[in-house]
C-alpha cells in the first residue's frame, strides 16, 4: 500500500482523530464516557471547523491539487481569526496531522515509505503557510470592518457617540463646521 | 494574546478542552474564573458619563485591572438592590425560583453557539445571579446550600456578572424554548441595574443615553445638524428620482409625528431607509412632521435601568402633546419597538391627548395601537399596499434577492412577523426564507444588540453573530440571496459588519464589501415606488446603484 | 461529583426509614407523625411561596410572542402563540401546562452526515417526551393512591386502576404507569449524566429529587410485587391519618415506612426547591399575559410620576440660536439684542 492509498483508506479514522485534537476532546485523564459528547459539533463553530478540516484533508491527500484556499477552509480560519487565541495556535492544528499519519504508517508497517511521507509533510508545510496567509487576511478584514463602521457612520451607533459628521462627507462636514464652530459640548473634554 | 512558548505550542490544542468549540471544561462552573483581556470587554463608562446620570461611584477604572475600585460595603448595596428588585418585579422572583435546569435553553443562545463558553448558556447566565439569590433569600439555604451550589456575593461573582450580562443581547430566544418562559433578558437587565449601583457600567451605553437625554438623540446631533443631514438626503432623493420631498420639523398641527432611530438620519445603510420613508410619505401626501427634540426612536435606557428608559422615552409623548399631533408613527427599529410595545404606555401613558391611530389614506383604524397611539411603519405600509394606495414596481428591486431577518424584539416582544413579509412580497420580484429554525420567533440575534455593538469587542461580536451569518450563508449558497432585509436600525449597522466578515465580497465589483447587502425594508419600498414627476426610466437605486433595466420595449 | 451528595442523602433516608420502621414505637414516628407534619409543611410552604410571588407586582406586560400578533385584518393572527385576549391566554397556558408546548419546540443543532456535513436544526423531543410521560404517570400514581385515603373509595378510581392495568400482566396486576414512570425517571436521570451540557449545569438539587422520587417508586413497587405488604393494615393507618384518628396496626412491613419516609421528605422538600415550578409556571409573566399592551394600558403600581424627560423648554434654551438659524420653529423667540446682531451678521 502506498501512502496516498493509506490516506484514502483511513480517511474517516484520521479525520476523526484530528477533529478530536482541535476540539480538545483528546484528554485521556478525564472520565471519557461523560466527556465524549455524541455530537460535539452541535453548533456552527464545530460545523465550520469540521467542513474545513475535511476539505483540507482531501486537499493534502490529492497531490494534483494546488489551490489551498477552499471555501470551507477559509471559513474555518475565519472562525479561528475571531477566537481569542494566538495566531500560532490557530494554525498549529495542521501539523498534528503529521503525527497522526506517522503513527498510522507505523501501525501499517510502512516505515519504508519514507520518501512518500516526506512529500506529504512538505504538502502540510506548504498548506500551513498558505493558511497563515488566509488567517492574516481574516485578521485584516476585522480591522477593515472596524474602519468601514467608522467610514459609514455606523460607528456612531456602534462606537462613541461623538457628533462626527466631519468624517462623513466632505461637503457636509464643511457646512456643519461653519455653523457650529464652538458648539460641540459633547465632543472634546 | 501573548506569544506562546514552543513547549506550550506543542500541547496547545491537544491538552485542554477548548471552550470555543463546544467542548465542556473539566472544572465546575463555580470554580472557573473570568479573565478580562483587551478585546473581551466593552470599555467602562467614563466618570463624566456616570456623573451625568447621577449614578454612584464615578471613577476611572478598567475591567482588566484587579481592583475595580468598588465602594465600601458594595456587597450590601448589591444585596439590598436585589431585595428591592425582587419586591418590584414578579418576573425576577419567579424566575429565580422555578428553573429546573432542564437544559432546553442551553444551545439556543447565539452567544453560546458562537463562543462555546458554557456560562453563556442562558441557564448558567441566570445561575450566576440565582446562586447568590439562593444564598441570601431562600428558606433552608443553610441546610441545602452545598447541594444547591449557593455562593456568597464576592468580587469573583461580580466580575462574572459584568462579563456575562454584557454577553447577552436580551434577545429572548431562550424564553421561547423555556417550558416556564424564563426570560434571560429580565435577568440580564436586573444584573445590569445592580452593577450600576456600584458604578460598574459600559461607556457605550451611558454616553448615547446622555446624548439622547440632552440633544434628543444618541448621536448627539443638534437640531440644525439633524435638519441638515435630512436636507442632504432630500437632495439625494431629488438626484436619484427627480422628485422633491418635503419633510418638516417641529411643526405644530401636523397630523402625525414620525419618530425613527437617529441612525437612520446619519449612518449607512440606515440613511437609505430614511430616503425610503421620505419617498413613501411624499407618495401618499402624508401630513407629518419630524421632531428634533424627540429625534431618537432608540432607547439605551432599556439597557441601563427602567428609570432611565422611562425618562428617555417620555420625550415622545411630551413632543406629541406639544405639537398637537393625532398619533405617532414609528420607524424601523428593534429595541425601540420593545419599549414602545411593552413599556411605553405603562411608563409614560396614558396618551389620552391623542386619537386612536387612523390611516388618513385608507381609513384603517389601528385597533391594536388603540391605547399607545403609536403605529409601526410596517403595519402602516402593509395596510397601504393592501388597499392599493401605492404604485409599486417590484422590478426596480430586481437586482436584489433578499431574505428577511426577523429582529429579536419585533419578533419576540411584539409578534410583528407577517407585515414585513407581506410588504416584501409586494416590493421585490422574489425573496427567500432562511432555515425555519432561524426565523420568526426562533430568529437569531445579530449578536451586537443591547449596547454591545462597539468596536473594541469586534471579535466577540463576530462570534456571537455567527449563527445568524451561518443561516444567511446557507441561503446565499442555495438561492443566490444577495440582500438581507430587516426592520431594525441596529441590525442595519451590525449585520452589515457581520456580513462583511463572514460573507466577504466574492464578486468582481471592488466597491462592494460583502456578497450580502443589508437593507431596511422601507428602502426596498421607496425604491419600488413609482412617483409622480419622477425621472423617466430611472437608472439608479437609492444607493446610487445601477438598476437592472428589464424594459425590452426600448 | 455533584451527584454523590444526593445519593448519600437518599441512602441515609432509606436506612433511617427502614430502621425506624422495625419497632412498633418508632413506626408511629415515621408512619404517622412524620407524614402529618410533612403534609402540613407542604401545604403551608406552597401557600407561603405563592403569596410571596403574588406580593411582587408585575410592572410591565412582557409576554414572549411566539407567533404573529393580532394586527391588521388581512394578517393572520396566531392566537395561541401570541394571545390577544384572556381566553387566548388561557388556551396558551393550557397548552403550556398540559402539553409542555414550549418544550415541544425544542430543536437541536447538529450535523447531518459525515461525508458532506450540513448544519441542520432538527426537532429534539426526547426531553419533551420523557418529561410529559413522567408528569402524567406521576399524576396517575398519586390519583391511584387516593384509594388509601378515601372510604368509600372515590368513584372513578376503579376505572383508572382498570385502565392502568389494562395489559393484565402478573398478580397483583402490574400498572403500566409504574413502569413508564420508572423508565422516564431513569431517562431523565441518565440524560443529566450523559449529555455534557446538561451534566455541566446540573446541581445536586437537580439529582436529589430524581433519586428521591425514583426510590419512592422503587419501594412502592417492591411493596406491591415483592413483599406483598398487608394492604388492609396500611389502609387502616392511612385512613387514620385522614380522620386524625391515629392508629398503627403493627403488622406492616418496614419497607412501607421507608416509602413513607421518602414521600414525607419529598413533601417537605417541595416548597423550598425547584419543584415549585409546578406553581411558578402559573405566575410566569412571559406566558400568562396577553400581547395587547398597545391596545390596553397596563398599570405599574410603582410607576414613578416624578421621572420626567429633559424638558423641551430646556432643550430649546440650549439650542435656540441654532434652531432659529436653521428655520426650525421655536416656542420663545431669541432675545432681541443678540438676535439683531445675528441678523446683521447674516445680511453681511
Amino acid at each position: 500500500m502506498t501512502l496516498p492509498e493509506l490516506l484514502i483508506k483511513k480517511r474517516e479514522y484520521l479525520l476523526g482523530r484530528w477533529e478530536d485534537i482541535i476540539l480538545g476532546e483528546y484528554a485521556k485523564d478525564t472520565f471519557r464516557i461523560f466527556k465524549k459528547q455524541k455530537d460535539p459539533f452541535a453548533n456552527p463553530v464545530g460545523h465550520k471547523i469540521r467542513i474545513g478540516m475535511a476539505e483540507l484533508y482531501d486537499l493534502l491527500c490529492d497531490e494534483s491539487d494546488t489551490e489551498v484556499a477552499t471555501p470551507g477552509l477559509e471559513d474555518l480560519l475565519r472562525v479561528r481569526a475571531v477566537q481569542p487565541i494566538a495566531a500560532s495556535t490557530a494554525i498549529s492544528f495542521v501539523f498534528d496531522l503529521k503525527t497522526l499519519v506517522a503513527e498510522q504508517c507505523e501501525k501499517e508497517g510502512m516505515d519504508r515509505l519514507y520518501k512518500e511521507f516526506l512529500a506529504f509533510c512538505a504538502r502540510v508545510d506548504a498548506a500551513a503557510l498558505a493558511m497563515f496567509d488566509i488567517f492574516s487576511n481574516c485578521r485584516q478584514t476585522v480591522y477593515q470592518i472596524r474602519m468601514n463602521e467608522f467610514k459609514t457612520g455606523r460607528h456612531i451607533i456602534t462606537d462613541s457617540a461623538r457628533c462626527s459628521s466631519q468624517i462623513m462627507k466632505e461637503d457636509m462636514a464643511d457646512s456643519i463646521r461653519n455653523r457650529t464652530t464652538n458648539a460641540q459640548p459633547n465632543e472634546e473634554r | 494574546m501573548a506569544i506562546p512558548k514552543v513547549e506550550d505550542l506543542r500541547a496547545a490544542v491537544a491538552t485542554e478542552p477548548n471552550m470555543f468549540t463546544g467542548a465542556i471544561p473539566r472544572k465546575d462552573w463555580q470554580d472557573t474564573f473570568t479573565e478580562f483581556k483587551e478585546g473581551n470587554f466593552a470599555y467602562p463608562a467614563k466618570p463624566e458619563m456616570v456623573e451625568y446620570h447621577h449614578f454612584p461611584n464615578p471613577r476611572i477604572w478598567s475591567p482588566d485591572q484587579d481592583d475595580w475600585k468598588l465602594p465600601d460595603g458594595w456587597e450590601d448595596i448589591i444585596l439590598n438592590g436585589l431585595r428591592e428588585r425582587l419586591d418590584k418585579f414578579r418576573s425576577l422572583k419567579v424566575f429565580m425560583d422555578i428553573c429546573v435546569r432542564c437544559g432546553a435553553c442551553a444551545d439556543k443562545c447565539h452567544f453560546f453557539l458562537g463562543t462555546g463558553d458554557p456560562k453563556n448558556m442562558p441557564v448558567l447566565r441566570a445561575e450566576l445571579l440565582r446562586s447568590v439569590y439562593r444564598n441570601e433569600f431562600t428558606v433552608g439555604r443553610k441546610l441545602l446550600g452545598k447541594m444547591q451550589g449557593n455562593r456568597p456575593m464576592t468580587v469573583k461573582v461580580l466580575k462574572e456578572w459584568f462579563m456575562y450580562s454584557y454577553q447577552c443581547t436580551e434577545c429572548r430566544r431562550c424564553s421561547v424554548f423555556c417550558p416556564y418562559g424564563i426570560d434571560t433578558a429580565e435577568i440580564t437587565m436586573m444584573m445590569r441595574e445592580l452593577l450600576h449601583l456600584v458604578g460598574v457600567g459600559i461607556n457605550w451605553i451611558l454616553e448615547p443615553a446622555a446624548n439622547s437625554n440632552r440633544t434628543g438623540n444618541h448621536m448627539g446631533l443638534q437640531p440644525h445638524t439633524f435638519k441638515d443631514n435630512i436636507g442632504y438626503l432630500v437632495d439625494d432623493v431629488k438626484e436619484i428620482t427627480g422628485v422633491d420631498v418635503h419633510p418638516t420639523f417641529n411643526r405644530k398641527g401636523a397630523e402625525i409625528l414620525f419618530i425613527t432611530p437617529s441612525a437612520d438620519v446619519f449612518a449607512e445603510p440606515g440613511i437609505y431607509t430614511f430616503m425610503g420613508y421620505l419617498l413613501l410619505f411624499e407618495h401618499i401626501g402624508l401630513d407629518y412632521t419630524l421632531s428634533t427634540y424627540a429625534s431618537e426612536g432608540g432607547n439605551f435606557g432599556l439597557f441601563t435601568s427602567n428609570e432611565m428608559m422611562k425618562k428617555l422615552n417620555a420625550k415622545m409623548y411630551a413632543e406629541a402633546k406639544r405639537l398637537g399631533v393625532k398619533w405617532i408613527l414609528g420607524g424601523e427599529c428593534g429595541h425601540m419597538w420593545r419599549v414602545i410595545h411593552q413599556y411605553m404606555d405603562t411608563m409614560n401613558g396614558p396618551a389620552d391627548f391623542m386619537e386612536v391611530p387612523k390611516s388618513p389614506i385608507t381609513g384603517t383604524v389601528f385597533e391594536n395601537a388603540r391605547s399607545t397611539k403609536m403605529v409601526h411603519i410596517s403595519e402602516f405600509t402593509a395596510d397601504l399596499i393592501k388597499h392599493g394606495k401605492l404604485k409599486l414596481d417590484p422590478k426596480r428591486n430586481a437586482h436584489r434577492v433578499p431574505t428577511f431577518h426577523d429582529s429579536c424584539n419585533p419578533a419576540r416582544a411584539m409578534g410583528l412577523m407577517d407585515e414585513p413579509r407581506y410588504i416584501l412580497d409586494n416590493v421585490v420580484p422574489k425573496w427567500h426564507e432562511m432555515n425555519e429554525n432561524c426565523i420568526r420567533e426562533k430568529t437569531y440575534c445579530c449578536g451586537s444588540g443591547t449596547g454591545l455593538n462597539t468596536g473594541e469587542i469586534m471579535e466577540l461580536r463576530m462570534r456571537a453573530g455567527l449563527p445568524r451569518a451561518n443561516a444567511v450563508q446557507d441561503v446565499n449558497q442555495r438561492f443566490g440571496v444577495n440582500a438581507l432585509a430587516t426592520v431594525c436600525a441596529i441590525d442595519r449597522a451590525t449585520l452589515s459588519t457581520l456580513m462583511e466578515y463572514w460573507l466577504p465580497n466574492t464578486s468582481d465589483d471592488p466597491s462592494r464589501a460583502t456578497d450580502v447587502d443589508v437593507i431596511g425594508l422601507s428602502e426596498l419600498v421607496g425604491n419600488a415606488l413609482v412617483m409622480d414627476g419622477e425621472i423617466e426610466n430611472r437608472e439608479q437605486g437609492l444607493r446610487f446603484e445601477e438598476l437592472i433595466t428589464t424594459e425590452t420595449e426600448g | 461529583m455533584k451527584v454523590l451528595r444526593p445519593i448519600i442523602a437518599v441512602l441515609a433516608l432509606i436506612v433511617a426509614g427502614g430502621v425506624l420502621g422495625i419497632w412498633q414505637g418508632t413506626q408511629m414516628l415515621v408512619g404517622v407523625i412524620l407524614p402529618s407534619i410533612a403534609f402540613l409543611v407542604l401545604i403551608v410552604g406552597i401557600i407561603r411561596k405563592v403569596i410571596d410571588w403574588a406580593k411582587s407586582p408585575v410592572p410591565f406586560k412582557i409576554p414572549t410572542t411566539c407567533g404573529q400578533a393580532k394586527s391588521l385584518s388581512f394578517i393572520k393572527e396566531d392566537r395561541f402563540e401570541s394571545p390577544n385576549s384572556k381566553s387566548d391566554v388561557i388556551v396558551r397556558m393550557f397548552l403550556e401546562i398540559f402539553l409542555f408546548r414550549s418544550l415541544f419546540r425544542n430543536t437541536s443543532a447538529g450535523i447531518k452526515s459525515n461525508n458532506s456535513p450540513k448544519l441542520h436544526y432538527g426537532p429534539s423531543l426526547w426531553l419533551w417526551l420523557f418529561g410529559l410521560l413522567f408528569h402524567y404517570t406521576f399524576l396517575t400514581i398519586v390519583l391511584r393512591h387516593l384509594r388509601l385515603f378515601t372510604d368509600p373509595v372515590l368513584p372513578g378510581l376503579a376505572m383508572l386502576e382498570y385502565l392502568d392495568g389494562f395489559v393484565q400482566i402478573g398478580a397483583p396486576v402490574l400498572y403500566q404507569s409504574n413502569l413508564i414512570f420508572m423508565a422516564a425517571l431513569v431517562a431523565l436521570f441518565v440524560r443529566r449524566l450523559v449529555m455534557p451540557q446538561v451534566r455541566y449545569i446540573s446541581l445536586g438539587s437537580d439529582y436529589f429529587p430524581l433519586l428521591l422520587i425514583f426510590s419512592i417508586g422503587a419501594t412502592g413497587m417492591l411493596m406491591r410485587h415483592y413483599f406483598r405488604v398487608d394492604v388492609t393494615a396500611i389502609k387502616q393507618l392511612t385512613m387514620g391519618l385522614v380522620t386524625l384518628n391515629w392508629t398503627n396496626p403493627g403488622t406492616i412491613h418496614p419497607v412501607f415506612f421507608i416509602h413513607v419516609t421518602l414521600v414525607s421528605t419529598l413533601m417537605i422538600y417541595f416548597p423550598f426547591s425547584k419543584l415549585m415550578h409546578a406553581g411558578g409556571i402559573f405566575f410566569s409573566p412571559t406566558r400568562n399575559m396577553a400581547n395587547d399592551s398597545r391596545a390596553t394600558r397596563h398599570i405599574n403600581p410603582w410607576n414613578d410620576p416624578n421621572i420626567k424627560p429633559h424638558s423641551y423648554a430646556a432643550y430649546e434654551d440650549d439650542f435656540r440660536e441654532f434652531m432659529v438659524a436653521a428655520d426650525i420653529p421655536v416656542e420663545k423667540e431669541l432675545p432681541p439684542a443678540p438676535a439683531a446682531e445675528k441678523k446683521e451678521e447674516v445680511t453681511e
